[in-house]
Parts: structure tokens; sequence; C-alpha cells
């Protein structure tokens, strides 16, 4: 006991408060960091939730503007398919006057021999007429109302060959219009 | 400032903190029993309510010809619906003002584009229902113009759909698919394997009305698209092969035609035509004969054409000569009391084995085909590849028909020689004049050039054996007699090919109807060219001609056909004459 009391007599009072004081005053900064990183933390994430708001829009606009190409490559290549396929072909062809020539003529080039005799293509009731082989997948096809191949009659009569009809009759023929 | 007294308020500051510790208690437990003991079946039913799974389409392999044009892909297609709860009048902004669109206007412009009656359509957004389809597999073109609109009630679902940009060309061997996806006859059914994918698996989150979390999306399973099939045919020719074949089963009013074209050398089928047949985008607009491959599953008695199996078989065999000498009349009575005619009237003719092909006389050839005895000769039907189906087997591949050849009766034994009696279908005769056309070896008809899977591996298909049916001599022997049908022969000349060698034969089949044969004809005519070494095979036939009763109506098609074929693969004119074989005797 007269230890414990020397002990108790040796504190000086005015001492034991400012020990108190430091760990008050550490306390506070402790708190203030603390608040500080959680309002810093909160501000962090306020931003990271508007990047990423904006993100996924962005991610969004893009993932739609993808879509939307796509169905316009769809359309687009749909279109070509049908244009270029050969049901059109023979109907432009068909609405142009054109006939298959079943007599071709060819030039043997090591002594230049005709082979062949050269005959102007006729229609009759052999010839194919316009497209037999049905497609629905057209989605289009040219008009050929507006089709022209002009000088045609005067090039076939002035000819004398197949051949001059094949490399002189070109016409001229519009941009393809399209239904 | 206590009202009560100290140890009173210590008391109630007791039961107080009691109190506070009980409901801190009941709720720790009441967290535990959600967090631990019933988080399990708690989370489930969340993750039930708001999570939903979804099938990704696999994409369905495309189909190419052998030069790499389309002829059957997947296209993405679209069901229109409609919320009928919501349906409503829209405002648009237009040129800054703001018009209002009446739901009757709305539905015009619907019905225009949806090509549809404007009616029926306003019935279908009438209600107070979440859900009414508009129209079902609409093309990106007519989604395209309705989601321009922005009409906020209208929304799509999208579908992976079949679509063959060729249309009917080809389409008696694609086959087709039904709107359900299941494939339906046909290559699509039958090479099902490398065009298939897998489909994959991916789940979404969505909120309590039922719209879609952006980007709450987890694929479960990815998908696996289809492989790619590539083809032996080619489009073009394929496409002008239907064009003739159309025509002339419409001039000739014929129940339908057929043609194939094979490369001699590989045995690769270029074409394989039909008339009428089915455009797989539209498979309901074609009759049941139609939707399938005619050239594989229809067999018919061949008739004279089968003449040149009996005349290689006697060359072959050391039993005849192409100057092998007959005596030919218009008909002969067999001893059974049954009569071979020729098909027109004639005084007895002096004909060598290459004349009776001239004028496929069956009297003629009877004659050369009794040197050989039965079982040889149908040995060699069969190694020409005649009674089984071919290597391809074809869905539906019909064998053709050579019966219980060795309790054969004696009038369908002579019969056989010019080809009454049995049957074959197109795609076999056109492969037994290949053998010819390539110096007597049959080749396997080659149709699939392999199938290219989503991870770029390439899986070839095997082909059945080549076939050693007659000899190189035999087989040249035979083209050149061939070619004298097609020099000289009345119906053969119609045939002839201005600057090319040419040999082939006609057929006149008569067709059974019932126990008897009738008064229609299977007229066909098959031939090669250039014939100094042939290139190519066009085999030709009309089923049921009623204008033309003789193959002369089938000799323009193949000469049609083959002109076309000989411009596409720009072969050389012929540059040498035919061999000098004597037709008749004196």
């Amino acid at each position: 006991m007269s230890a414990l009391r020397a002990a108790t007599k040796s504190i000086n009072p005015r001492s034991s408060v400012r020990v108190l004081g430091n760990l008050n005053q550490s306390k506070v900064k402790l708190a203030i960091i603390m608040l500080v990183g959680l309002v810093a933390i909160q501000v962090l994430h306020v931003l990271m939730g508007g990047f990423t708001a904006q993100f996924t829009y962005e991610i969004s606009h893009l993932k739609s503007e993808s879509r939307t190409l796509s169905t316009q490559a769809d359309v687009l290549n749909s279109e070509v398919t049908s244009l270029s396929s050969n049901q059109n072909l023979v109907n432009v062809a068909h609405s142009l006057g054109m006939v298959s020539n079943v007599n071709p003529v060819f030039l043997r080039l090591s002594d230049g021999t005709v082979i062949g005799k050269p005959r102007r293509a006729q229609a009759n009731e052999r010839t194919i007429s316009s497209n037999l082989v049905p497609n629905a997948a057209m989605t289009t096809d040219t008009n050929t109302k507006n089709l022209t191949l002009q000088n045609t009659d005067r090039v076939l009569a002035s000819s004398t060959s197949s051949v001059a009809v094949a490399s002189g009759a070109t016409g001229s023929i519009q941009a393809s219009p399209t239904n | 400032m206590s009202l009560l007294p100290p140890n009173q308020e210590r008391q109630r500051f007791g039961i107080l903190r009691l109190i506070v510790a009980g409901f801190l208690v009941l709720f720790v437990l009441h967290l535990l029993d959600l967090q631990v003991v019933n988080a399990g079946s708690i989370n489930k039913v969340s993750l039930e309510n708001r999570q939903k799974t979804r099938v990704i389409e696999a994409a369905r392999g495309s189909i190419f010809d052998k030069d790499g044009n389309v002829l059957a892909r997947s296209v993405f297609s679209y069901d229109v619906n409609v919320a009928p709860v919501n349906v409503g009048p829209i405002t648009r902004d237009v040129d800054g003002a703001s018009v209002t669109l009446s739901v009757d206007q709305i539905a015009g412009q619907l019905a225009d584009i949806l090509q549809m009656d404007k009616n029926e359509l306003l019935r279908k957004l009438a209600g107070t229902g979440q859900y009414a389809n508009l129209k079902k597999r609409v093309d990106a073109s007519v989604y395209s113009q309705i989601n321009s609109l922005n009409i906020p009630w209208i929304y799509f679902d999208s579908h992976l759909s079949r679509v063959y940009p060729n249309g009917a060309v080809a389409g008696n061997l694609l086959g087709f698919i039904t709107s359900d996806g299941n494939t339906k006859a046909g290559l699509e059914n039958k090479m099902n394997a490398c065009l298939a994918g897998v489909d994959g698996k991916e789940t979404y989150e969505q909120g309590v009305d039922g719209i879609r979390i952006p980007d709450s999306a987890v694929v479960a399973k990815q998908a696996k698209n289809g492989g790619d099939l590539k083809l032996t045919l080619d489009t073009n020719l394929q496409y002008f092969s239907q064009q003739v074949l159309e025509t002339a089963v419409k001039n000739e009013r014929a129940d339908y035609g057929t043609a194939v074209v094979v490369e001699a050398a590989t045995g690769k089928l270029l074409v394989a035509a039909e008339a009428p047949t089915v455009d797989p985008n539209n498979p309901g607009a074609a009759i049941e004969r139609d939707r399938q491959a005619k050239v594989f599953n229809y067999s018919y008695e061949p008739g004279s054409t089968m003449k040149m199996i009996t005349a290689a078989t006697a060359i072959d065999v050391g039993a005849a000569t192409p100057e092998t000498k007959v005596i030919a009349p218009y008909k002969v009575k067999m001893p059974w009391g049954l009569w071979i005619k020729d098909s027109h009237v004639h005084p007895p003719m002096k004909l060598t084995l290459a004349g009776i092909l001239r004028d496929s006389s069956n009297t003629g050839i009877i004659q050369i085909g009794a040197k050989v005895s039965r079982s040889v000769r149908v040995s060699y039907m069969k190694k020409f590849g005649l009674g089984t189906a071919t290597s391809l087997h074809m869905e539906g591949e019909s064998g053709g028909m050579l019966g219980d050849t060795k309790n054969w009766d004696l009038q369908t034994d002579k019969n056989s020689m010019f080809g009454q009696g049995i049957a074959v279908t197109p795609v076999q005769m056109a492969y037994a004049y290949q053998a010819i056309a390539n110096g007597g070896v049959r080749l396997s008809p080659e149709l699939f050039e392999g199938c290219k899977a989503a991870d770029g591996s390439v899986t070839n298909y095997p082909v059945g054996q080549p076939v050693r049916v007659v000899s190189p001599a035999t087989a040249r022997s035979t083209i050149d007699m061939l070619e004298k049908v097609v020099e000289q022969g009345g119906i053969g000349k119609t045939a002839a090919i201005a600057g090319y060698r040419v040999a082939g034969k006609s057929g006149t089949a008569q067709i059974k109807e019932g126990n008897r044969y009738g008064n229609l004809y299977a007229i066909s005519f098959i031939g090669m060219a250039p014939a100094e070494s042939p290139k190519y095979v066009v085999a030709v036939m009309l089923y049921k001609s009623r204008r033309t009763t003789s193959s002369i109506g089938a000799t323009p098609v193949f000469k049609q056909i083959m002109q076309q074929v000989l411009r596409a693969y720009r072969v050389p004119p012929s540059t040498t004459k035919s061999k000098n074989i004597a037709t008749e005797w004196k």
C-alpha cells in the first residue's frame, strides 16, 4: 500500500491533463482523416458512377448503331443479290430485246481461222424469253421501263457478223434504276 | 435534476438496456436467418424474379456453289409485335412543328409497309393485352422501315431465317427449312451435321417492369455457328439449264424435264436441273413431286440410250466391233410369240454396229446383245452404275431397277438391250456415259467440295472408288460410233453443234401405265463434247412429252445446254474429223 501511495503522490495532476489533451488531439486528427477519406471515397464513387453511366450509355449507343448498320448491310446485301441475280439480269436483257445467240463463232489465233458460221440471233419459240425460274427472295429488281439500248437496230443491220455485234453494240444503258 | 431516486433511475436504465439488447439480439437472429440460414433460397427466389435466360441462336452455315456464289444463307428476320395496352397516338416533330398521328394514321403507314390490310391491323392493335403479333419474320428492309417510324409501342423479336438468294436455282437439291427451323428434304437435311450450329445461352437481369437491365447479360454458353458447305454445282449453268428446261417442258407439254451436266475427267456434278422445281424460299408453291430431286429420286425406262451400254459391252468382251454386220428388219418375231419392232417401218437394212446405233435399231441391237451372255451383260450394267444408288446417297435416292436379273423372262432379257424393262435415274445414265467419256473409267458423282467449319477447319467428303468399266479402246470405239449418231442420224443430227465434234445417243422410251405401256414417252438425249477428247457430258430427259413423242424433242435442249457449257468453259472448237467407220454394208 505504501508503495502505491508513493506512486500516486509522484504523479503530477498538470502533466496528467496534458497527456489526455494529446490523446484527444490525435483522436480528432484520426476522425478528420477518416471523414476526409470517407468523403473522398464517396466523391470517387459518385464520379465512378457517373463515368460508368456515361460509358454504359456510350456502349449501348454503339451497340444500337452496330445493330442499325448490320440491318442496313442486310438490306443492301439483299438488294445487291437481287439486282445481280440471274433472274433480274435475264429480265433486263429480255426487256432490251436481247436474244442469246446459239451460233457462237471462234477465232483460232494460231492461223486466224474463223470457226463457226456467224449468224444473227433470232428469237423463236425455243428462244428463252424472260425469266422462268422463280425467286421469292428478290427484294428489288431493275426498273426496265427506263432502260434504253440506243442504236441497237442500226448496229445490228449494218453488222455482218455476230462478232461485230458483240464488239460494237454497246449502246447506252442508264445507271441501274431499281424498283 | 433527477426526478427519480438514483437507485430507481439505475434500475430503469438497466431495463431499457435489456430491451435494447433484446431487440438487438432479435435483429441479429433475423439477420442470421436472412443471411445464413435461408440465404440460399432467398437468393434463388430473387434471382428467379430478376434473371432471365435467353437462347443465343447459332447461325446456320451457308451453302456455296463451286465459284463461291451463295445458294443458301442465314439472315435475321423479325417478328413485329405490339403491346395493345400501350397503343395510342404518337407525337412527332416535323420541321420544328409538333404533329400528332392518330392510331388510324399509324395503322395506315404500317399496312403499307407490311403489305397488310389496314382493318386487320387495327383489329390487332385494339385491346388491353401486353402482346399481339402483327407479322412474323419480316426481312431487314421492312424492319428498318418500321423501326424508322419510332413507334414506342412496337417492338421486335429477331430470329435467324434461311434465305436462298438464287430462288429456285438448284432448289431441287438444296431442300428447305420450315419457319420453325426444322430441315426438310434435300441437302439442308442430308448435310445438317455440317450446316447446323449449336445454340448458346445467355442470362440477363430485368427490372420489375420487365425491361432488360442494360449490360446485365452474361453469356453462359457461347453459340457455335454452323459450317459452310461448298458444292461442285455451277449456279450460272444450273440457272441456264433450268431456263432451257422450263421452256422445253412448256413447249413440249411434258410432265417434267431433267438435265445433268458432268465434268468427264473429274466426275464433278456441275448441273442437276429440273423443271418445274421448287423455290426453297416458298416451298408451299410447289407440288410434292417438285419438292425433291427427281434427277436422283425418279427412275424411268431409258430406252435407246441404253444401246450404248449393250454395244460397249459387246465390243469390250470381243463379241463385236463397230463394224460388225447385221441385217436389221423392221420387226422380229420372238420364239415365244412376241414381236420386237423398230420405231418406224423399213425394209431390212444391212447395218454395222455403228449403223445400228445411228438408226437406233431395236432388231439390230438384240442381235449384237445376243452375242453376250445375260450374266455378263448384267455385270456390265452394274459396272456402268445401274441398279444401285450413287455413293452420294441423296435423300430418297433411287437405285433404279434391274429387277431379278437371274429370273428375267426372255422378253425382258431382250428388252433390256434397248432400255425397256429396266429403270434408271437421270444421274445414273449421265455417269454411264461419263465412263465412256473418261476412257472407260466411271467416277462416282462428286457434289461436295467440302465443309468449312466455323473454326476454319475443312472436312472433305470421300467419293466412291473409280470403276474400270471398259477398256480405253472400247471407250474410244464407242465414242466413235456415237459420233456417227450425231453426224448421220436422223434425229442425232439435230444435236450437232457447229465447230465441235459431238457424240451422243437419243432415247424414246415407252412408259408403263399400270401393266401396259401407254402412249406417252420419256424422250432423252445424252451426249459428250468435244468427241475427240470429251470434257463434258450432258444428259437431258423430258418425261411424258405430249407435243413431240420422239427424242427430237430432247435434242434442242441438249444442244442449247451443251453449247452453253462449251462457251462457259471456253472449250476450243474441234480441229480434227471423226473416225471413218462404216455404218452400212453391201
